[in-house]
């Protein structure tokens, strides 16, 4: 592959980069059209090229552009700081996701039309770092941004009931409800399944419809344990259909369970206060 | 069974291996080389050696016959002293693979005696204990194997083979001793691994099902030394199953929950397949680096080729094999019904029925989600599945059951016209059911229970002929009685009670019918009768639970004769201490209240109540008896002690909202802040703020709680109330609508969303209205939110529905409250609905009503005089509108409207003189000067001048 553009040193790379979107960096494999690969210590977009920082000669390095036509795919480095992110999220620290996920979208964006980018599932993550956050307003522009581009059914699905999400948060639970139904009616994935479930029974909660809530946010502990972020907004919501049904004992029990299984979950603390007011609740008695 | 090699591990199932490599083995050891014979052989060295080759040929070639054939003529011609090694151990493998037992036994036995030190001495030994087995000579097996448990290479083999030999020959405890021995060292072989599941089977079939849970779980756990996952599987299940039968639906449970899912055991199985390519590929690597090794690895690829084939018809035959993924979840939600996880089996069976509407799964799930859901008493949700499941199932072996849990779930719900309607359904389909009995019975007492006597006098009687000695014979006969009772039949409920008592002298109910017999006494006006009757009852129950109505039933006789109203006192005193449930309490209690009032006993009033009081301090009733005890000492002269005891009363549970009795004791206590003192006590006393008073009692500064807040709020309401100011009422009012509706009690709802109501803000009164319905479903203002509904939708038009709320609020709520409103509400929506007659019936009844009297009656009047009008029965009409103006001139906007419509009545009739004095008669009364009405008829009027 010949390079498009005449090499560069790099400090005139770092100093063309000032303006560009973060440069990925790390041991970037870059893989071309042709089979042909070439490892990078970072990259950058311009235009229609991608510009690679790579060893020029021992002990020089140079940023070297190559039309993106060219490119068959990018192997990034940092791709395991998503599933950093994602364990930060399911704890409950949501945060520290944001944190990992806010350079990872930025660096990512630039990428997003070569394969191997991992902007979409990063900006999906972020998405729900900031609905985790309770920061509505800036998930919405978002998820709108990643509904327009996104193509792979799994990822318009998360975006769907991230989306979901806010409508139940705007007031419109029977829109996001319908919008859950779609999810669990066309999906296989048990990530997407255990979401739209919670949600569900997020909705139906909140129409104060406990026997369905309940029913709806069973299926998450029965069928799709295996998804711990989700458990733990499951679980308080089991609890809250069953003091809904006046079955006190079965809700508090349920509290004790999410706060010994998952303590540091933001549910748990959640969970705390719940038991003292439905307890109080339960020992109410006569005048 | 044939041996082909003993290299590599051709299966772990407890096959023995194939003898069919010991040649290849023994040539390559040098050992086909014909031996040196002995000196002086019976036959030529040349014939002897020529023997031996060709009966290695035929060995190599599967020709065991053959093979023994020249091995027995080279061991019967070669000297004694010959070197016979091979020539035994292939005689053993050629009579092992003819499958000649005792003959391979001879052979192997001789090798080892002969040969000892042979390298190949272990796999004659573990051969001839193969041999033993094959026998069942298990004893000798076993000292076959002995010496190879301690070897590596032969250890899990040989214990495996030996457990399963005492397995199949029914030695259960020398299998399980074997085998414990077998994973003693860890499930770290396939064969380890497969002795842990036949260990697991056998400990399941002695019904040690821990044991066997254990062994599985450890199974689960390192389940990729298994060679087949499906087994592994199906043992799960059959164990959860033989658990679930055994009634250990928690064990059963955690079995299930070991089976991997068809996903995972494909997963499994791929990946295994895909390990043993990449050793396949690893011994080719190594036979590149070392060609000497090549026999050993072609037969060891070989062998791993053999167990991928195996592998991979087993993952295709799984494959094509239907899911049993909802079996096992139908299972799992029976496991978890068991364990009184009712809600986790409904979500199982509700999934089951979502992921595959019509699959194989869909009677058993259905029915499954009946039986849930009727525990669980789901209501309207649980008997629409029991619909679905009858109208699709009707003919199972189910539908009886599910028919029955139908009506009994609506009788749980107190729908007790559609439990008589499901009940009725079920009794009339043609041919046998289960539960025709328990049906007949509870259709009675469905209808006894709603109300429906005659119809209950009428299901017992039928119950009582077709089963005359039926389990519920007593009920059915005292319950014939009791319907009979509440019907006000008394002369046949007495017959029945006696057949009742006469049948049953010891029966379960003979307290409650002498009781009974007593009440019916009452009706009868025989007081002293009663009188007697109960004296009697009480020297024979003196214990009985039924102590409190009969006492109070005894008041009752007194309070009716005259001069007996200190013994009615008295009776309804030791009824109120004697009661168990609340209904008696309030009646017997407030009786004796009233009387004494009657006597002007405040003083005792005050003794009875706080004697009550101090011994039930938690009683739902406290809040009326201190609202008497308030009243007792102002009474007395003591109106600050009132307020101090209502106040306290009050503190007490403020902030709570679900304590709806503060309401009350708020507005009593405002009364008594509110009241005008005497010219003489005000002039004595310093002047107070009854507000600030007000205030100081109820400590609004200090309150903090939402709830607390508000009552505040809710007292200033209702002082203001009290001083005849609606202002500030509303005022206070409209500042506890900006609460969230869970904040308050049932009686601030109902006022808050009666006040937004009056104002016509809908929107705003709905959420009170909606929580006071939902979350305070037995609350006495439950009817305000009914009433509230029915004004909302009567508002939009929509009035099926207004007439819905509207009956319900009186079959549903009661109506304690709202009855007048209620009452309006139905008729004006009838009228609306064109259902004239039912209109004007209930138009009629509140006109009549006397407590009614006013506002409502002018109303009514009026919507008189519109029905009429939509009759066509003008005159008539004008009588109803003139009636109001002349005999209801107070309430102005029905006289407006009266002037106006009689007017145009007569205009209608062509009696245009009437009409135009029925105008010129309104716009002489000035007090309807600002009604729109008014304006019409100035218009009329200037019309008729002009024209």
């Amino acid at each position: 592959m010949k390079p498009l553009l005449t090499l560069l040193f790099l400090g005139v790379a770092l100093s063309l980069a000032v303006a560009q979107p973060p440069p990925a960096a790390g041991r970037i494999k870059i893989t071309f059209a042709d089979g042909h690969t070439q490892m990078a210590a970072g990259v950058r977009r311009s235009g229609n090229t991608l510009l690679a920082n790579i060893a020029i000669a021992a002990g020089v390095r140079g940023e070297t552009g190559y039309p993106l036509a060219s490119i068959r795919g990018i192997e990034f480095p940092n791709e395991s700081q998503l599933k950093t992110a994602q364990a930060a999220l399911g704890s409950g620290d949501a945060s520290k996701a944001l944190g990992i996920l806010d350079n990872l979208v930025s660096e990512q964006r630039g990428f997003r039309t070569i394969p191997g980018n991992f902007w979409a599932p990063a900006a999906i993550l972020k998405a729900d770092a900031l609905l985790a956050l309770g920061r509505d307003k800036e998930a919405a522009p978002l998820l709108e941004q990643i509904a327009s581009e996104v193509k792979d059914p799994d990822q318009i699905q998360n975006v769907r009931i991230a989306q979901a999400f806010l409508s139940l948060r705007g007031g419109r639970p029977d829109e996001a409800g319908a919008t859950f139904d779609k999810v669990i009616a066309e999906s296989k994935r048990p990530g997407n399944l255990a979401k739209a479930w919670q949600g569900k029974g997020e909705s139906l909660l909140t129409g104060e419809d406990y026997d369905g809530a309940l029913l709806a946010y069973l299926r998450v502990p029965i069928f799709y344990s295996n998804e711990t972020a989700v458990m733990p907004p499951s679980l308080l919501g089991i609890a809250r259909a069953y003091e809904g049904l006046r079955d006190f004992d079965r809700a508090n029990e349920t509290l004790a369970e999410l706060v010994k299984t998952y303590p540091s979950s933001p549910e748990a603390a959640a969970a705390k206060a719940e038991t003292v007011r439905i307890q109080k609740k339960a020992n109410a008695g006569g005048f | 069974m044939i041996f082909r090699l003993l290299l590599t591990n051709p299966g772990s199932n407890g096959a023995p291996w194939s003898f069919r490599r010991v040649a290849a083995v023994l040539l390559a050891a040098g050992l086909a080389v014909a031996p040196l014979w002995a000196q002086q052989p019976a036959a030529p060295t040349n014939q002897i050696s020529q023997a031996y080759l060709e009966g290695q040929n035929a060995f190599n070639n599967g020709d065991y016959p053959q093979a023994i054939q020249k091995m027995e003529f080279v061991i019967a011609n070669a000297a004694a002293d010959s070197p016979l090694e091979s020539v035994y151990y292939t005689l053993g493998a050629a009579q092992f693979n003819v499958r000649n037992y005792p003959s391979a036994i001879d052979a192997l036995q001789t090798f080892l005696s002969k040969f000892p030190k042979s390298d190949k001495a272990e796999d004659a030994a573990y051969f001839l204990g193969q041999s033993q087995i094959q026998l069942k000579n298990l004893p000798a097996a076993a000292a076959a194997f002995a010496a190879l448990e301690s070897k590596p290479a032969y250890r899990d083999r040989v214990l495996l083979q030996l457990g399963t030999a005492y397995k199949d020959a029914g030695d259960t405890e020398e299998a399980i001793a074997t085998l414990k021995k077998l994973i003693g060292a860890g499930l770290n072989s396939t064969e380890a691994a497969n002795g842990a599941m036949l260990l697991a089977g056998l400990y399941s079939q002695k019904g040690e099902f821990d044991g066997a849970f254990d062994l599985l779980k450890a199974i689960r756990q390192n389940s990729e030394m298994l060679d087949n996952v499906v087994r592994m599987n199906s043992m799960a299940i059959e164990l959860g199953d033989s658990l679930l039968k055994a009634e250990k639906p928690e064990q059963a449970l955690r079995c299930y929950q070991l089976v991997q899912t068809k996903a995972e055991v494909i997963r499994l199985q791929t990946e295994r397949i895909a390990t043993m390519q990449r050793r396949i590929d690893e011994n080719l690597v190594a036979v590149r680096a070392d060609p000497g090794k090549a026999a050993e690895i072609t037969s060891a690829n070989n062998q791993l080729r053999g167990v991928i084939e195996l592998t991979k018809k087993q993952l295709a035959d799984f494959e094509t094999k239907p899911d049993f993924e909802g079996p096992l979840w139908l299972r799992v939600a029976q496991a978890n019904y068991g364990i009184d996880r009712k809600w986790e089996a409904a979500a199982i069976y509700d999934e089951l029925l979502r992921r595959d509407p019509s699959g194989p799964e869909r009677e058993a799930a259905l029915y499954g989600l009946v039986v849930a859901s009727a525990e669980l008493n789901r209501g309207a949700k649980g008997r629409a599945v029991a619909e679905a499941y009858l109208k699709e199932f009707s003919g199972t072996a189910n539908a009886d059951t599910a028919g029955y849990l139908l009506g009994a779930s609506a009788l749980q719900d107190q729908d007790y016209d559609a439990a008589a309607d499901y009940f009725g359904t079920s009794l009339k389909k043609p041919g046998e059911n289960d539960y025709r009995e328990q049906i007949m019975f509870l259709l009675g007492n469905a209808q006894l229970s709603g109300g429906k006597f005659d119809a209950a006098v009428g299901s017992y009687d039928k119950y009582l002929g077709a089963y005359p000695s039926g389990s519920y014979r007593e009920d059915a006969i005292y319950r014939k009685a009791l319907a009979s009772l509440f019907a006000g039949k008394y002369d046949e409920a007495a017959k029945a009670l006696h057949e009742y008592l006469k049948a049953f002298p010891e029966g379960q109910y003979g307290a409650d019918a002498e009781y009974r017999l007593a009440v019916c006494k009452y009706a009868a006006s025989d007081y002293e009768g009663v009188l007697a009757d109960t004296d009697a009852w009480l020297k024979k129950f003196p214990e009985d639970s039924m102590l409190g109505e009969t006492l109070s039933l005894r008041g009752d006789a007194f309070a009716a004769l005259p001069g007996k109203e200190t013994e009615a006192i008295d009776a309804y005193v030791a009824s109120a201490k004697a009661a168990k449930n609340l209904e008696v309490l309030n009646h017997a209690l407030f009786q004796a209240a009233q009387l004494l009032q009657k006597q002007g006993d405040w003083e005792r009033i005050g003794a009875v109540f706080t004697e009550f009081i101090k011994a039930h301090p938690t009683s739902e009733v406290v809040v009326p008896a201190v609202f008497w005890l308030g009243k007792a000492k102002v009474k007395e002269g003591k109106p600050d002690d009132a307020k101090k005891i209502v106040a306290e009363a009050i503190q007490k549970n403020i902030a709570d909202p679900s304590q709806a009795a503060v309401e009350p004791l708020i507005t009593q206590l405002a009364q008594f802040c509110g009241k005008k003192r005497s010219v003489a006590a005000a002039n004595e006393a310093p002047k107070i703020d009854p507000e600030a008073e007000l205030m100081s009692l109820l400590d609004a500064d200090k309150q903090t709680a939402p709830t607390a807040k508000a009552r505040v709020l809710y007292a200033r309401a209702e002082l203001a109330r009290v001083r005849k100011n609606p202002e500030e009422q509303g005022r206070a009012l409209a500042e506890i609508a900006r609460f969230k509706p869970e904040e308050l009690s049932p009686g601030l709802l109902a006022a808050v969303g009666d006040s937004l109501l009056g104002r016509k803000d809908y929107a705003a009164a709905t959420p009170f209205f909606q929580t006071l319905m939902d979350h305070y479903p037995k609350s006495d203002d439950l009817d305000f939110a009914y009433n509230g509904f029915g004004e909302i939708a009567f508002a939009k038009g929509d009035y099926p529905t207004a007439l819905r709320y509207f009956t319900e609020a009186i079959d549903k709520a009661g109506a304690t409250q709202k009855l007048k409103d209620v009452t309006i509400g139905q008729a004006k929506t009838l009228l609306a609905l064109g259902r004239l007659d039912e209109a004007e019936k209930l138009f009629k009844q509140i006109a009549s009503t006397r407590e009614w009297r006013g506002d409502a009656t002018a109303y009514s009047v009026y919507s008189l005089g519109e029905i009429e009008e939509k009759r066509n029965k003008l005159a008539e009409a004008i009588a109803y509108y003139q009636r109001v103006f002349v005999a209801y001139g107070r309430y102005l906007p029905w006289v407006a409207r009266s002037y106006l419509r009689s007017a145009e009545c007569f205009s209608r009739l062509g009696k245009s003189g009437e009409a135009l004095n029925t105008y010129r008669e309104m716009l002489r009364n000035e007090k309807l000067a600002g009604f729109p009405e008014f304006e019409e008829a100035r218009k009329k009027v200037e019309d008729a001048g002009n024209g």
